[in-house]
């Protein structure tokens, strides 16, 4: 069996739900926006710092396909941009909240007796706080800016992979390959990353993946509640919370930036259950 | 908002079951004669029922709808007698004798009389809250007869007479058996858990049910001395926390009547296209700055304020200010708004001029550098928000960076109270709390009032405090002129603000209702709040 009919077996698993690729298509769309901004932006100077009174408030024409803010600013050219800063932000939590809650629930799991008491009430303690209420409450106690906003996110976060990673592990612990590397003396370290952690690896992708959609959306919602990147700077959710101000009247501002998000968490959505039909996973 | 809607819908219900039952089957027209006029206000902010309290708009609005004063402002900012029927001042402008009207009668029926001036007066000092320091110069009122008050001073104040339209007289009998313990001595609280969500006045409303954050419910009193103008409305609902975009949704539907919030410019676009409202100008002096923090770093050089200044682009802002063919704002020239003493309209407007910004900044000390200031703004009025993404492109070309920030309220307050804890440039709105302009300028640039929202440019010299204190004691208007003038020079060329505008509230209202400030300049009552009295509008059906 070869390599690339293995990939092609499991691309076809992947594509046997059309929705899944249809969600992989957002996403490449949604990436090649973000990563080539400058370039596919009509206005990429409206990203900046710019007014443009004598052009506020248009509605979406042939010169700004989604209208105008009420600064003057090109909607479509600020959710492109806008695009970069949710990616960015999910990414960045993801990346955290899976190192911090994989080392976390797999030290619990592997090791046991007080240290998994311990880590896990912690845990425990964390997944308890709604955590919409957690984030704004750490962001808070500092300036609203895309730094502290990750850093809320990911301390709302990363419970949740410290569970999952719990979970396998526990089931994983006693299995052969665990107590055969145990057996010819490798140390515990090696034995939860050389061993163990590979065999999370896709439960955490699939997981990734519906998060990436979640984390944007909490996301949004932060900056929604005023808590989000400051201005200029482009982000969906400041747009639409800008926008209900002025609805129904100027409602593109926040329908516009509201499809944005759709996009990009529909998207999220979509590749997480084809990832987890690739990958087999049970519930 | 469902209070709202669900008052409709009871109105409508009394209405349709009055006609049933009187008889006159689906037609409602004869029984809405029968209805009371019920005047909707919408607020966007909280109301505080305690007159010596607030120094908001609600709560102004409030004092002047449920108590009397001594004197009242007029269209143009003239005083009239109120509950005094006349005054005399001493020579040495020390002592001011008032005459009370005979009659006057509490809503609870009770006499006002010279002990319940003399317990307001004494309240609002000892407890030093809301409007307290307009009367910090008062050495000791006395009632020298049931129907004489007598006010001495510490010093001669000139803007006194114009303070007192801030002094709201309580019942004293009423709020004394309602007292509690607390920290006044033999006073209790002063009445304060009480008076905060009842009423003690004379006013021409008073109170059915307050809750400072949902609503204010006032019934018309009557029996008022002072009268009230021809259908004016009998009940008073205002709602408070309104916002701006359920003013939008409502106000075409009939159910608000007024508004008292900020109106974004494309939302009040929105009200005067719809059939039936209109939008009028709420005109008191007043200006918009952005406050420019003199003590921190670079601000610190006047060079670099000027340079700001100098950058700022007047006339794009100008062109913000103007929607629907309404102006929400007119150019100023320098720290006093027009209409009061001491505004000088021979000097030149600022204009915006790049060069000059540019040869400011390279005069100063930070010449070269780098420069990045924090800017904040006041969250819930974004209009705002537009004015500083403005300032911050026309600094982009000076080369300087500028962060914004939006906080509510409350955090704008605590930042001011300190000059390493306000920010770079603050955009602030200050206006006359009376009709003396004393009562704006001494709050921002008299270095003993320091620390609070008006002065966070923590601009403060021997010179312009001087000056401020040499016009509370002139009482000759032309030498007070003369003063202001020289000392608005003064300020100006320090460049403690850049001086945006001076603002015009907008405010909607339904055309069956007549507002007499709204619709004509000429009776507009110059003082915050001083549009609002409900015994002077009328409603027709």
């Amino acid at each position: 069996m070869s390599q690339s009919s293995a990939r092609w077996r499991g691309w076809r698993r992947f594509a046997r739900n059309k929705l899944s690729v249809l969600g992989a298509v957002l996403i490449a769309i949604v990436f090649f926006c973000a990563i080539f901004a400058p370039y596919v932006a009509p206005y990429p100077e409206h990203a900046g710092v710019v007014v443009n009174f004598l052009d506020a408030n248009q509605p979406p024409s042939a010169k700004y396909w989604l209208g105008t803010d009420t600064v003057g600013r090109d909607v479509l050219s600020r959710i492109i941009f806008g695009f970069r800063n949710s990616l960015m932000l999910g990414a960045v939590v993801i990346a955290i909240s899976i190192t911090i809650g994989t080392a976390i629930g797999m030290a619990a799991a592997y090791l046991g007796g007080k240290t998994e008491l311990v880590l896990m009430r912690i845990t425990d303690i964390f997944l308890a706080i709604p955590s919409l209420v957690l984030a704004m409450a750490i962001l808070g106690l500092a300036k609203p800016s895309q730094l502290y906003a990750m850093i809320a996110m990911a301390t709302v976060w990363w419970p949740w992979h410290a569970r999952l990673v719990y979970g396998i592990v526990r089931s994983l612990k006693y299995e052969g390959f665990v107590v055969a590397a145990e057996v010819v003396g490798a140390s515990p370290l090696r034995v939860m990353f050389s061993e163990l952690l590979p065999n999370c690896a896709p439960n955490l992708f699939t997981k990734a993946s519906l998060d990436m959609g979640f984390v944007i959306l909490l996301g949004a919602s932060l900056s929604f509640l005023g808590m989000g990147a400051p201005p200029p700077t482009p982000d969906l959710g400041t747009m639409v919370s800008e926008g209900a101000q002025y609805l129904p009247d100027i409602w593109w501002l926040s329908v516009m930036a509201g499809m944005g998000i759709f996009i990009v968490v529909l998207g999220f959505n979509l590749v997480a259950d084809g990832l987890r039909d690739l990958f087999d996973i049970v519930g | 908002m469902s209070d709202i809607n669900l008052s409709r819908r009871q109105l409508l219900g009394t209405t349709a079951a009055f006609g049933l039952v009187s008889g006159f089957g689906i037609s409602a027209a004869p029984a809405l004669a029968q209805q009371k006029r019920v005047l909707r206000l919408a607020d966007g902010n909280i109301g505080q029922a305690d007159p010596h309290k607030p120094v908001d708009f609600p709560g102004s609005i409030l004092m002047f709808n449920l108590y009397d004063f001594l004197v009242r402002p007029l269209p143009g900012g003239e005083l009239q007698p109120s509950l005094a029927e006349s005054w005399t001042i001493s020579d040495d402008g020390k002592t001011y004798t008032f005459k009370l009207r005979d009659g006057v009668k509490f809503h609870d029926g009770t006499p006002l009389t010279a002990d319940d001036v003399v317990f307001s007066a004494n309240r609002m000092i000892t407890m030093k809250r809301g409007y307290a320091y307009l009367f910090s110069d008062i050495g000791k009122v006395e009632a020298a007869a049931p129907n004489t008050v007598v006010f001495t001073l510490k010093r001669p104040f000139a803007p006194f007479l114009a303070a007192l339209v801030r002094l709201a007289v309580v019942n004293k009998a009423l709020v004394t058996a309602n007292k509690k313990d607390g920290t006044f001595g033999e006073f209790g609280d002063y009445g304060e858990a009480f008076l905060g969500s009842a009423d003690a006045g004379s006013g021409p409303y008073k109170i059915v049910s307050h809750n400072p954050q949902v609503e204010t419910v006032m019934e018309i009193n009557k029996d008022y001395f002072g009268g009230f103008a021809e259908n004016a409305p009998e009940t008073i609902r205002s709602k408070f926390g309104v916002e701006a975009v359920a003013v939008r949704q409502l106000m075409p539907r009939r159910e608000i009547d007024l508004t008292r919030l900020p109106l974004p410019p494309e939302i009040v676009a929105a009200l005067s296209k719809s059939p039936g409202i209109s939008v009028g100008p709420d005109m008191k002096p007043g200006i918009f700055h952005f406050k420019l923090n003199t003590q921190k770093a670079p601000l610190d050089d006047v060079n670099v304020r000027k340079a700001i200044a100098l950058a700022f682009d007047y006339d794009q802002l100008y062109g913000l200010l103007e929607v629907a063919g309404q102006k929400q704002g007119l150019p100023v020239r320098g720290p006093i708004p027009a209409g009061v003493i001491g505004y000088d309209a021979d000097v030149p407007l600022i204009k915006r001029d790049v060069a000059a910004a540019k040869a400011a900044l390279a005069a100063s000390k930070y010449a070269g550098q780098d420069l990045s200031l924090d800017l904040v703004w006041f969250k819930s009025v974004a209009l705002q928000e537009k004015f500083a993404l403005l300032l911050q492109a026309n600094l982009a070309e000076l080369g300087i960076k500028v962060n914004i920030n939006s906080a509510p309220w409350p955090q704008i307050v605590e930042m001011a109270t300190k000059p390493e804890s306000s920010p770079h440039i603050c955009s602030v709105a200050t206006s006359l709390s009376t009709t003396d302009v004393d009562s704006m300028l001494w709050g921002e640039y008299h270095s003993s009032a320091a620390g609070t929202y008006l002065s966070m440019h923590w601009l403060h010299t021997p010179e312009i405090d001087a000056m401020l204190e040499k016009t509370r004691t002139v009482t000759d208007q032309h030498e007070r002129e003369k003063i202001y003038k020289e000392l608005a020079g003064t300020i100006r060329e320090q460049y403690p603000s850049v001086y945006l505008y001076q603002p015009i509230d907008l405010a909607a209202y339904q055309n069956y209702l007549r507002v007499p400030g709204l619709v004509d300049p000429k009776q507009s009552v110059p003082i915050m709040a001083g549009n609002y009295r409900y015994d002077r509008m009328s409603m027709t059906a």
